[in-house]
């Protein structure tokens, strides 16, 4: 209820006025009086009344007076006094992003600034009032677990654990924290009135300003609110710096799962943002913390992405980091002057396909040869079944008739392109083979009008007999065939083909199968016609995955593997059906790292994952795999307890791309920045340098003890002139 | 001056001494409160000349004292008792005097000055002092509880002794005896007799002026004479007092600053009042205030009551 309840001690003096009011009635003189009718009379006149009244309005104003100046001192809370109990709660909104490491002008980082303005701002709060700080980093957490009500014993706690807190590598969306910070839990709480605060650098990246429907809403739940205030902290002293800034934007790899010793070409893109026209830095390639190559004077013009290019290679399994660091001088963010990429690096995987089509005319390229094309093999016939060196995939192309357990060992995928039928056994072994962590990758017959016997006896094998039943559709019309969509254009499987250059809208299909039950989840659809009629499933079973086409890659249905985007349709869609063997390693902030379980060999052990300037943390298992979401921070994700090939403890890497934005350093000036806090009324909130909207209850009490005192003076001058003036004595005149 | 305790018989000098200073009496010999004005100033109807010849009633017997006229003496007492008696006789051109002075409780008021009763004591011989000097009959009566019988009238310088030794044997207390005093007059005065009432006038003003207007309706004449102390007419205290009643068991606990206006203004209503009786019964108001020079004072209030003048 109170900032400085110590002073209460003070309402003692309250009962000052009041004990010389009683104590100054006690006579200390007795006077043997004559005129006592007189007296009398004098008592019960209006006067005296009057006088009595006067007496006991001095009096009451003296002892308010005392009792606000005690009250003042107390620092009252509006929460307590004013709200009926209800507190007040401060909200500060503390970016943390990378911008903020930049220089300001004085060569300091901006954060620094930053913090101490939110540590004095936090010291100027009374004790019992709640505050919360919201991390405005590349994800939204709260400092503390629940709002926190100061007191003397916590309050440097919480001052050390803001000393404390690092800045990260990732952007911030302060129109998005600020929504968070809003909602309202005032219903369930004591808080009655809640004073936000943005502890921030002016950086436009982290202002969202083209995200005009994000500030409306806040400027109407502001207009809306008067109980609601917001404000920037620190507004005066805060000033970005101006110095040079060249960034590693991006650092891009061509593929981040690689043949050993297989050249992979690697991408970086160098930014200027200054205003200086030319910058000259030095590019340093690392690999795995090694450099590798260094380059002195690299000119990097402003307002220009500059595209360096280096290709290297990995002569070791695992997981490999690459990192293109730059140096200059006088950089006013350092931070941004690395990028970091992850590829793993694998003997070739033995993919095995089956076709058991024949040529039946001059020219006809069968099915298994476009996968092994696809795959890094040639279309040659004679040398169909070999792939040139540093190809990951080592694909094998068998008949239907030579499944079996043995030629199934040691392959990480089978393809069926094309089957007559299964030897006996053949669906058991498949189906051993895909729950055991294998990927099947089946292609329905567009030639036949229903699904053969052997199809609906390895998805029956397989557990998913649901989706044997299927009716052959046939286009309309050549020129309305069916075409792909991406169910989920979003999704990583998009994503990477999209990263590809795949434009599936060219795919023209003539034959499809449909589901006749499609009992599947929309998670589990890749690919499907605009209608909505999948194409590409993609589904779990056991350890392993199964891939199911709802079309064949016959070349009279299908102009897909004479398209530009077959081979990495292909070389995606195994992927896929190797589930997490090829993970993708290079992520953006939010997607998933994911772990499948025959990472671990059969053991127990829970896999854990170290991000950047963090502590490591289990994963979680979900879909028959680990993994983590948790992957807002930008650097280097270190995911242990796993096993290699050889049963060893393992190490994978992953990377999370750096926001660009964050690199753009771009000052939004506090004027345009106050121009975003604007109510919807058009009143403005101002900054803390200039006078706050809301006075502080301490500051009406004092002004209220201000007025008491000045009016009882008055009164009493009033009085006490009234009285001195009347020291008279009565005229006497005798009569004769 | 305070009132002394019982004295015996002091000598004369010295009990006048105790009632009035030097000063005053350095303004004895200039006042006459003299007979002539008996003789002009009633207006109420003819009165008896008191003789010296004993032409008129007769009315009592005296000692014979060396200066009285042989034809006066009444023989047939001579002749019985051998004793030397003169006879007096009611001259009705002489207004006797009779000093009714107040001896209530609230003339003992004391505080920055002598009390009142003192200081009516002190006008009180003053007044004895001039009156009989010029041999006119002048009396006393105590208004108050216990008081002795009424010195009746005489004109004698025995007389001043007497007064004098009733004043500084008297302490002042009781409540106000004034009307009853009045009412005694009244009824036994024989002759149009001034009274002079020395008291602070603390009394009911009702009950007073239907005493006055029985008294001036027999033709005597009455002068007030009221003391006051400086604190009564002022009232300028400052600390919350207590007031205890010098007349009843009873007190007031006050802040004084609360009170002096609506106080002053009562005092002043009840002085206005006292004199709007004293002008319409035609006698005189002399307000007198303890912190006064009672010589001063007398010489003022004879000479507005007086034709001749000092």
């Amino acid at each position: 209820m109170f900032g400085a309840s110590i002073f209460l001690a003070g309402l003692v003096a309250v009962g000052v006025p009041i004990a010389i009011h009683l104590l100054a009635r006690q006579r200390t003189r007795v006077i043997d009086w004559g005129a006592m009718e007189f007296l009398k009379m004098s008592i019960s006149s209006a006067s005296s009344r009057r006088n009595r009244l006067r007496d006991l309005i001095l009096l009451l104003l003296r002892t308010l007076a005392i009792l606000f100046l005690v009250l003042t001192f107390a620092q009252p809370l509006a929460s307590r006094l004013f709200y009926g109990g209800k507190g007040l709660e401060t909200v500060f909104i503390w970016d943390i992003s990378l911008s903020t490491s930049a220089l300001d002008q004085s060569g300091k980082p901006q954060q620094e600034t930053m913090r101490e303005a939110l540590i004095e701002e936090i010291q100027r709060l009374p004790n019992n009032s709640t505050v919360r700080i919201l991390l405005a980093g590349s994800e939204l957490r709260w400092l503390t677990p629940s709002p926190l009500m100061l007191s003397s014993n916590n309050r440097k706690a919480l001052e050390q654990a803001v000393r404390d807190q690092p800045v990260e590598r990732g952007g911030s969306q302060l129109a998005s924290a600020i929504l968070l910070a809003m909602a309202d839990n005032r219903k369930n709480s004591d808080t009655q009135q809640r004073h936000l605060v943005l502890v921030q650098d002016f950086q436009r990246g982290a202002w969202q300003t083209e995200d005009t429907d994000r500030w409306d809403i806040i400027r109407r739940k502001l207009a809306q609110d008067p109980e609601m205030t917001l404000r920037l902290a620190a507004a005066d002293t805060i000033i970005p710096g101006t110095g040079p800034q060249v960034a590693v934007v991006s650092l891009e790899a061509e593929r981040d799962a690689v043949a050993l010793n297989a050249p992979v070409r690697f991408r970086a893109g160098l930014r200027n943002t200054t205003e200086e026209e030319m910058r000259y830095v030095t590019v340093i390639w690392l690999v795995n913390g090694r450099e590798v190559e260094r380059s002195v004077g690299v000119k990097v013009s402003r307002d220009m992405e500059l595209k360096l290019e280096q290709v290297l290679s990995f002569e070791t399994e695992g997981s490999h980091q690459i990192e293109c660091r730059i140096e200059l001088t006088n950089d006013q963010l350092p931070a941004d002057n690395s990028a970091f990429a992850v590829v793993s690096a694998h003997l070739p995987l033995p993919v095995l396909i089956v076709d058991d089509s024949l040529k039946t005319e001059q020219g006809q390229i069968l099915p298994s040869e476009f996968l092994v094309a696809s795959l890094g093999g040639t279309l040659s016939k004679k040398q169909s079944k070999q792939v040139g060196a540093g190809s990951l995939f080592n694909p094998q192309v068998i008949a239907s008739k030579e499944i079996k357990e043995s030629t199934l060992e040691g392959q990480v995928a089978v393809i069926i392109a094309s089957a007559t039928d299964l030897p006996e056994n053949a669906a058991a072994e498949l189906g051993r083979f895909v729950k055991n962590g294998g990927g099947l990758w089946l292609m329905m017959s567009t030639t036949n009008e229903t699904p053969p016997e052997w199809h609906v006896t390895l998805l029956k094998e397989l557990g998913m007999d649901s989706l044997a039943a299927t009716t052959r559709r046939i286009a309309p019309n050549p020129e309305t065939p069916f075409r792909l969509v991406a169910t989920d254009p979003t999704g990583e499987f998009a994503e990477r083909i999209v990263a590809r250059g795949l434009d599936l809208f060219r795919t023209q299909l003539s034959v499809l199968h449909e589901l006749e039950q499609p009992t599947i989840l929309a998670e589990e659809k890749l690919l499907e016609t605009p209608e909505g009629k999948p194409v590409l499933l993609s589904l779990a079973v056991g350890s392993g995955r199964l891939i199911i086409q709802m079309n064949d890659l016959t070349r009279g249905n299908s102009n897909l593997p004479v398209l530009q985007s077959f081979v990495p349709f292909v070389r995606e869609t195994l992927r896929e059906c190797m589930g997490g063997m090829l993970p993708m390693r290079n992520l953006n902030p939010g997607q998933s790292i994911k772990i499948p379980l025959i990472s671990l060999a059969g053991h127990t052990d829970i896999p854990s994952v170290t991000p950047p300037e963090s502590t490591a943390r289990e994963l979680s298992l979900l879909g028959g795999e680990y993994q983590t979401a948790q992957t807002l921070q930008p650097g280097i994700y270190q995911v242990t307890g796993l096993r290699d090939n050889a049963d060893k403890p393992a190490t994978q890497l992953f990377s999370v791309r750096r926001p660009v934005e964050e690199s753009y350093l771009s000052v939004i000036s506090p004027k345009e920045a106050q121009a975003y806090l604007q109510k919807g009324s058009g009143s403005t909130v101002t900054s803390t340098n200039s006078q706050s909207a809301r006075w502080p209850l301490a500051v009406w009490f004092a002004v209220i003890t201000a007025l008491f005192f000045l009016a009882e003076a008055v009164l009493a001058h009033f009085l006490v002139g009234r009285r001195e003036s009347s020291g008279r004595r009565i005229e006497l005149k005798p009569v004769f | 001056m305070s009132a002394p305790p019982q004295n015996s018989r002091a000598p004369l000098s010295e009990r006048l001494g105790r009632l009035l200073t030097k000063e005053d009496m350095g303004y004895l010999d200039r006042v006459s409160f003299t007979t002539s004005q008996r003789i002009k100033g009633l207006q109420t109807g003819t009165h008896k000349a008191r003789l010296r010849g004993g032409t008129t009633e007769f009315t009592e017997h005296r000692p014979y004292s060396v200066g009285d006229e042989v034809r006066r003496l009444d023989w047939r007492i001579v002749g019985r008792s051998d004793r030397l008696e003169i006879k007096l006789y009611d001259d009705p051109s002489i207004l006797e005097t009779v000093i009714l002075m107040d001896g209530s409780g609230s003339m003992g008021f004391t505080d920055s000055v002598r009390s009142k009763f003192d200081f009516g004591c002190s006008i009180a011989a003053f007044l004895s002092k001039v009156i009989l000097k010029e041999r006119d009959p002048l009396g006393l009566l105590l208004a108050k509880e216990g008081a002795p019988s009424m010195l009746r009238p005489v004109a004698s310088i025995a007389q001043l002794d007497e007064i004098l030794q009733i004043l500084l044997s008297t302490r002042s207390s009781g409540p106000t005896r004034i009307a009853e005093q009045l009412r005694f007059l009244t009824k036994n005065l024989r002759h149009p007799t001034r009274v002079i009432i020395v008291s602070d006038a603390f009394f009911d003003l009702e009950s007073f002026e239907s005493e006055i207007a029985l008294l001036t309706g027999r033709r005597h004449r009455f002068h007030l004479l009221q003391t006051l102390a400086p604190e009564e007419i002022s009232f300028n205290y400052r600390q919350p007092l207590r007031f205890k009643s010098l007349e009843a068991n009873e007190h007031l606990d006050v802040n004084p600053m609360d009170l002096m206006e609506s106080y002053l203004a009562s005092m002043e209503r009840h002085i206005a009042a006292l004199r709007r009786i004293c002008q319409h019964y035609r006698a005189g108001y002399e307000p007198l205030v303890t912190d006064q020079s009672v010589g001063r004072s007398m010489v003022d209030f004879i000479a507005r009551n007086s034709d001749y003048k000092s």
